[in-house]
């Protein structure tokens, strides 16, 4: 088990080089710093020199790729290209710690509703509550988040104030803090949160109740189930110590493959909600040509991705002590 | 497709039915039987059609999908013809869903959009089950390191946060429809890959497998031969839900203006894109195209589901 966990680990590392070195290329071919220089007749030749220069512009590739490789591992992320030379960690840390939320928030409540839902749908298949929680996740999957989230803001920005003739947007459509806001506000704070986290978790509830609902029928099929109501226990035990808690376990990792579906919502939720979030900062650095910070949200996310993966194989294996990696 | 079918005697599993044939031939040029499949599709289309949901689907893609290709007919107006008295026209009257801030008419352009949207949508699905079903096949035949590293790679990809990989290369490489569709390929081929592969190593305990192998049936034949009929109902599954993943996945990429580029063709994704600003002006410009996408890929989704359920049928 340490074994595979510590060769899991080491296979990461050359991965997380490959998507280094690709972002690197990319992040290059995308735009180059100096391109806007070149437009701008104001600038002479001589100072684009020497800011390409600065920059590091003028080594050939591979010295540029190993110099930026070196720094950002030993935790120099640069600075950021645009916005004023504004270091690119403290950036980072404070995306990373609204997404973070984002992301804690939105998970709970759709693994909430989600398992209750699945569960819901496999004790009774073929009901009512089966049919229709199906279909609804159905929609959930065919419904793309932006559109979504648009859909959202239409509806609590305007609509629903219309209808109930308030004047005021039932919930704000964007950003996470009111205008004038000063210091820290959790109402105010969880109000912006509110359309985030439902644009974000449809399609993970869609996707956990499915998950939950396959792998409880599995369950609810076992014999241990049968002899749990042989005994005589009530059906709230059978369904909740015996079915529920060992359903979850091929559910977790389901959910952690879902991930990269969960970045994809957080760069489109983020993008539609102006939510400060990783994303966001993605987004906005690519098509400012800002690249240290590009590579930085890049690098950050893809290894957070590969850990929550390698996590949730090892979880898999601590939670049902049937699995065994050789 | 056999083991899907254990209760329907007289029902002969392709590669099996091959070999009897091989060995009353023995020794003859193999004639490949023509029309084996018959019978079987037949099976498939009435368990499909007991699946509502998945039969009105069918319906209503069908329906779209023509009137997308038969928008020169159609379409009320040109997808670019502008009426400039009739800038953000509401729904109604002469331009049913409304016209947009170029004076056009949105319906129209749904509908030219829907063939660009419609066409990334089979064009990924089909180049991805492509290559999925060649790296699952090989993989799964073939074993040992060439597997194994296959495999990493599969894993590996499906690993990276897809949407970030996506809007990274779709930036480097342009803004066209053939960009668009290459891009979101690359990123799509691995499930079908994974399927591909699990069936293909059940698909090997098979004598018919064995059979072939020690007959000395080059390696290749087998699974072009042998192999791949058997897969057909696997590949058909995955390409039908990977439809409905790159046309999600082409909208959020248009969307973000970095898909299909609006100079270029409508799409239903840069229909959106470009008119996010007007949600609160002219609302009918982001409802429109977001249903005409919603009720697509939920058409699809289901159509997937009702050829599963027909291929291989829930036990329960």
């Amino acid at each position: 088990m340490i074994r595979y966990a510590a060769g899991r680990v080491a296979l990461t590392v050359p991965i997380l080089l490959a998507v280094s070195f690709a972002t690197f290329w990319a992040s290059g071919e995308i735009s180059s710093p100096a391109a806007q220089l070149t437009l701008n007749p104001r600038i002479s030749p001589e100072a684009r020199r020497a800011y390409i220069e600065s920059l590091g512009l003028d080594e050939p590739f591979g010295v540029r790729y190993l110099t930026w490789l070196g720094n950002f591992v030993t935790g120099d992320l640069g600075t950021s290209l645009v916005r004023n030379g504004q270091e690119v960690w403290p950036l980072v840390r404070s995306a990373m710690a609204n997404t973070l939320l984002l992301i804690a928030v939105a998970m709970a409540f759709s693994l909430a509703v989600g398992l209750f839902v699945g569960t819901l749908s496999a004790l009774r298949p073929g009901s009512i509550v089966d049919r229709a929680s199906t279909t609804a996740s159905f929609l959930g999957i065919s419904i793309p988040v932006f559109w979504l989230g648009l859909m959202l803001q239409l509806m609590f920005g305007l609509y629903l104030a219309e209808w109930l003739r308030v004047s005021a947007p039932l919930l704000p459509t964007a950003g996470i803090y009111s205008p004038g806001q000063q210091g820290f506000d959790l109402l105010d704070r969880a109000r912006h949160l509110a359309l985030p986290v439902m644009a974000l978790s449809l399609q993970l509830i869609a996707a956990y109740s499915r998950y939950m609902r396959s792998s409880m029928l599995d369950v609810m099929g076992m014999d241990y189930i049968s002899t749990a109501r042989a005994k005589g226990l009530p059906e709230r035990h059978v369904v909740v110590r015996h079915g529920v808690r060992n359903a979850l376990i091929p559910v977790t990792t389901l959910a952690a493959v879902d991930l990269g579906l969960l970045v994809g919502g957080l760069i489109v939720t983020e993008r539609v909600f102006q939510y400060p979030g990783m994303g966001l900062l993605f987004l906005d650095a690519l098509t400012g040509g800002d690249y240290p910070v590009l590579l930085a949200t890049v690098m950050i996310v893809s290894a957070a991705v590969f850990l929550m993966n390698l996590l949730a194989d090892l979880l898999y294996a601590v939670l049902d002590p049937r699995i065994r990696y050789g | 497709m056999a083991e899907h079918l254990p209760s329907r005697p007289g029902y002969q599993h392709r590669g099996e039915g091959r070999l009897a044939d091989r060995r009353s031939m023995a020794g003859q040029p193999l004639e490949t039987p023509s029309d084996e499949t018959a019978p079987h599709w037949r099976t498939v289309w009435r368990r499909f059609r007991k699946h509502r949901l998945a039969t009105a689907s069918l319906a209503v893609f069908t329906l779209i999908a023509l009137c997308a290709v038969l928008a020169d007919w159609v379409a009320p107006h040109g997808a670019t013809e502008q009426h400039l008295d009739k800038i953000l026209a509401p729904p109604g009257g002469d331009f049913l869903l409304g016209s947009d801030t170029l004076g056009r008419d949105t319906l129209s352009r749904i509908l030219y959009g829907g063939r660009i949207s419609l066409l990334v949508g089979v064009s990924v699905a089909l180049i991805s089950g492509v290559v999925g079903t060649a790296v699952g096949l090989v993989a799964g035949y073939c074993r040992g390191w060439v597997d194994s590293a296959l495999m990493r790679l599969t894993d590996t990809m499906l690993a990276l946060p897809s949407l970030m990989v996506v809007i990274m290369a779709a930036r480097v490489l342009g803004d066209g429809v053939l960009d668009v569709v290459i891009v979101l390929a690359a990123v799509s081929w691995m499930v079908p890959a994974r399927i591909v592969r699990a069936k293909v190593l059940s698909l090997c305990e098979h004598q018919f497998v064995e059979a072939a192998v020690a007959l000395g049936v080059p390696g290749r034949r087998i699974m072009v031969r042998d192999l791949l009929p058997n897969l057909v109902g696997e590949i058909v599954v995955a390409v039908s839900l990977t439809v409905a993943g790159a046309i999600l996945a082409e909208s959020t990429l248009s969307f973000l203006g970095l898909g299909v580029s609006p100079t270029h063709t409508a799409t239903w994704g840069n229909m959106l894109g470009g008119n996010e600003g007007f949600v609160i002006t002219a609302p009918w410009l982001v409802w429109a195209p977001g249903l005409a996408i919603v009720a697509t890929v939920l058409c699809v989704n289901f159509i997937g589901d009702g050829l599963r359920d027909a291929l291989d049928p829930p036990r329960r």
